[in-house]
């Protein structure tokens, strides 16, 4: 009996994250519909796997399909419309909170969940992705009305290698950098 | 006692720094709206470290309270864990999970819960646990995780905190007509018939009626027929009613399981034994177990309601399998007569389904010369004809055909009826319980047979 109690959990999925796989599927529908319909087949394929992958737990997939969609759905952006600065903006907080909303769902999944819990996390978008959107908005103006500098091909694979390095570095750095710099903020 | 918190990045976290990091490197080498793409990323994240206070979820007290500390099968129990936040900072999510063990997961169980929690804040989270089957079942550890407000970062914690919870085994039902006859009784006003004269109700003789006596104990008709000149009356006399030192015997070997713990062949034994003691220590009789299965339990026979408790709570911590040094041929009686040696009855709950057990009952028999036997026998033959669907798939599983089936049941259930004959040729009184029926209906129904046959003792 308890074998087969095991089992049940296994196969059974929560309202939450039922709830995150709708809110997936509404972007992917939304995305599909208003955006990019010629590519309504793959966000038809991501929605897909991401269902399968919540009703086989699998969160590590469901973590790299929506990683995928919110790449997809920034290339596919910048290739169709590269100099539409403030749709673009706009995109891709809406796609950062949505997604990180949805994940949040997913977190809370099969667990009894109080209230203020998904209202401290919708209050913090307020703190996050707006002052965010307003920064990156002021930023585009203002390097619009700057000249970009013109780089020779051998200082472009200079660059190029220096920042992958980079690149590297700085996410070791601030994963790890960030959890001392909590203890700090705690104690202070 | 609690684990050091761990500390981990949330992928969301590397995935956003990657992404933002990524793409400026894209940018640098093909064009510049790739660089674009990556600023309000890490606008977001910027503003995200801005308000970053890691939590810390060693700061949290937790304690678990139950509602009870015992419980029968099939009954609820409500759990509270009183959480308090004594940091500095607000925790936003705190997620906190008690591991259960499953046989204590109802279906309204639900002990995973997210909150959040203000400094010096407590709550009370509350739920239930259902307890499946019998035994003793430890709760928890308790984990907590706690992210910070945008949630790229959390915290968790193991709190080994155990909460001990006992499930009684259910009986049987109430017995209402279950009757033993001792040979020997204990000088104490009971329910037995004893096998001497006293104030009981049973009858027993006719003697002459003594000056003095009360005229209700004169028996007219037996006056009347033998009346002479001297006008002599005759009394009735009646069997005095005493207690018993009584000693439940519990056969529960790991070989004998046909189904899980919740409807194994031992859960009836048990649930038998809760009955029988129960009826017994109504009755005011001195009881005593022994229960033999991985581990051999002991009780000492003695009165009263907190015996009871005392045998429900051995009989809830008995774990059946074949560990019992003591179970074989010879040693029972020889146990019986070193722990138990003042007891009247013996009581064996057994299904009999082996030649060690048959042996020893019969041994048990053999060596009566102190104490009588009475078998309570599970029916192990019962349970594969048990429920429609059931039969189905245990006839379809266990055997390939249904010929085949029906063929070797009712071989096993010859044999079986011929040990039964076999033990009761010996002295014993067997009641052979079919377990779809309730034990009550199975003694009302030998209630006749078991009388006749402690009258036949009796007079032997």
């Amino acid at each position: 009996m308890s074998l087969l109690r095991r089992q049940d959990s296994r196969i059974r999925v929560g309202l939450f994250a039922l709830f995150s796989l709708l809110l997936f599927c509404l972007l992917c529908a939304m995305v599909a519909i208003f955006l990019f319909a010629g590519y309504y087949w793959l966000f038809v394929a991501l929605a897909i796997l991401d269902g399968a992958a919540i009703f086989a737990k699998a969160d590590l997939i469901v973590y790299l399909d929506r990683s995928v969609f919110f790449l997809t759905v920034m290339i596919i952006s910048m290739l169709q419309s590269p100099l539409n600065v403030f749709s673009i903006t706009i995109e891709i907080l809406i796609l950062v909170a949505a997604l990180d909303f949805s994940l949040f769902l997913k977190k809370l999944d099969c667990t009894r969940v109080h209230s203020s819990v998904v209202l401290y996390r919708l209050r913090s978008y307020a703190y996050t992705v707006l002052p965010a959107f307003l920064l990156t908005y002021a930023l585009y103006l203002y390097s619009f009305n700057l000249p970009l500098p013109k780089f020779s091909l051998s200082e472009i694979i200079i660059v190029f290698g220096l920042s992958s390095v980079g690149t590297l570095i700085i996410v070791y750095v601030l994963a790890h950098g960030l959890l001392s710099l909590g203890k700090h903020n705690v104690e202070a | 006692m609690a684990e050091r918190s761990t500390n981990k990045v949330g992928y969301r976290f590397i995935l956003l720094v990657s992404f933002g990091l990524g793409l400026v490197v894209v940018g640098l080498f093909l064009s510049e709206p790739f660089i674009f793409i990556s600023v309000p990323i890490m606008c977001f994240l910027g503003f995200v470290l801005l308000r970053f206070k890691q939590p810390d979820p060693e700061e949290i007290e937790i304690h678990r309270t139950l509602e009870r500390s015992q419980i029968r099968e099939e009954e609820t129990c409500r759990v509270r864990l009183s959480v308090t936040n004594s940091g500095a900072n607000t925790i936003s999510f705190l997620q906190i999970r008690d591991f259960l063990p499953t046989e204590l997961m109802g279906d309204n169980t639900q002990s995973d819960f997210t909150t959040s929690l203000r400094r010096g804040e407590t709550k009370d989270l509350f739920y239930e646990v259902r307890a499946n089957s019998y035994g003793e079942y430890y709760l928890g550890p308790i984990t907590l995780l706690a992210q910070d407000g945008s949630g790229l970062v959390e915290s968790s914690l193991t709190v080994h905190s155990r909460s001990k919870l006992i499930v009684l085994p259910r009986s049987a039902g109430k017995l209402t007509g279950f009757t033993i006859g001792p040979k020997t009784t204990k000088p104490r006003p009971g329910e037995i018939p004893a096998r001497r004269i006293g104030l009981g109700m049973d009858f027993h003789s006719i003697r002459q009626l003594l000056p003095g006596e009360s005229a209700r104990r004169i028996n007219w008709r037996a006056s009347a027929r033998v009346a002479d000149e001297s006008g002599n009356l005759l009394a009735n006399e009646f069997t005095d009613q005493r207690v018993a030192e009584t000693l439940i015997i519990i056969d529960g070997r790991s070989g004998f399981e046909l189904e899980e713990k919740l409807d194994s062949i031992n859960s009836y034994s048990l649930r038998a034994a809760m009955s029988i003691a129960e009826r017994l220590l109504r009755d005011k009789n001195r009881v005593g177990l022994l229960a033999m299965g991985l581990f051999t339990e002991r009780v000492a026979p003695a009165y009263g309601r907190r015996q009871f408790d005392r045998i429900s709570l051995t009989l809830a911590r008995f774990v059946a399998g074949r560990g019992s040094s003591i179970y074989g041929a010879g040693s029972v009686p020889y146990a019986i007569r070193y722990h138990f040696p003042r007891v009247s009855q013996l009581v064996l709950i057994s299904p009999l389904m082996d030649d060690v057990t048959l042996e020893t009952a019969a041994d048990l028999c053999r060596n009566a010369s102190t104490y009588d036997l009475m078998i309570v026998s599970p029916n192990s033959l019962d349970f594969p004809l048990k429920g429609g669907d059931r039969r189905k798939k245990k006839s379809s599983t266990r055997f390939a055909t249904g010929a085949e089936w029906r063929i070797a049941w009712k071989l096993a259930k010859m044999e079986r009826e011929a040990n039964i004959t076999r033990l009761e040729g010996l002295g014993a009184i067997v009641l052979d319980w079919r377990v779809s029926d309730s034990l009550e209906q199975v003694v009302a129904a030998h209630r006749h047979a078991v009388a006749r046959r402690i009258a036949q003792l009796s007079h032997r």
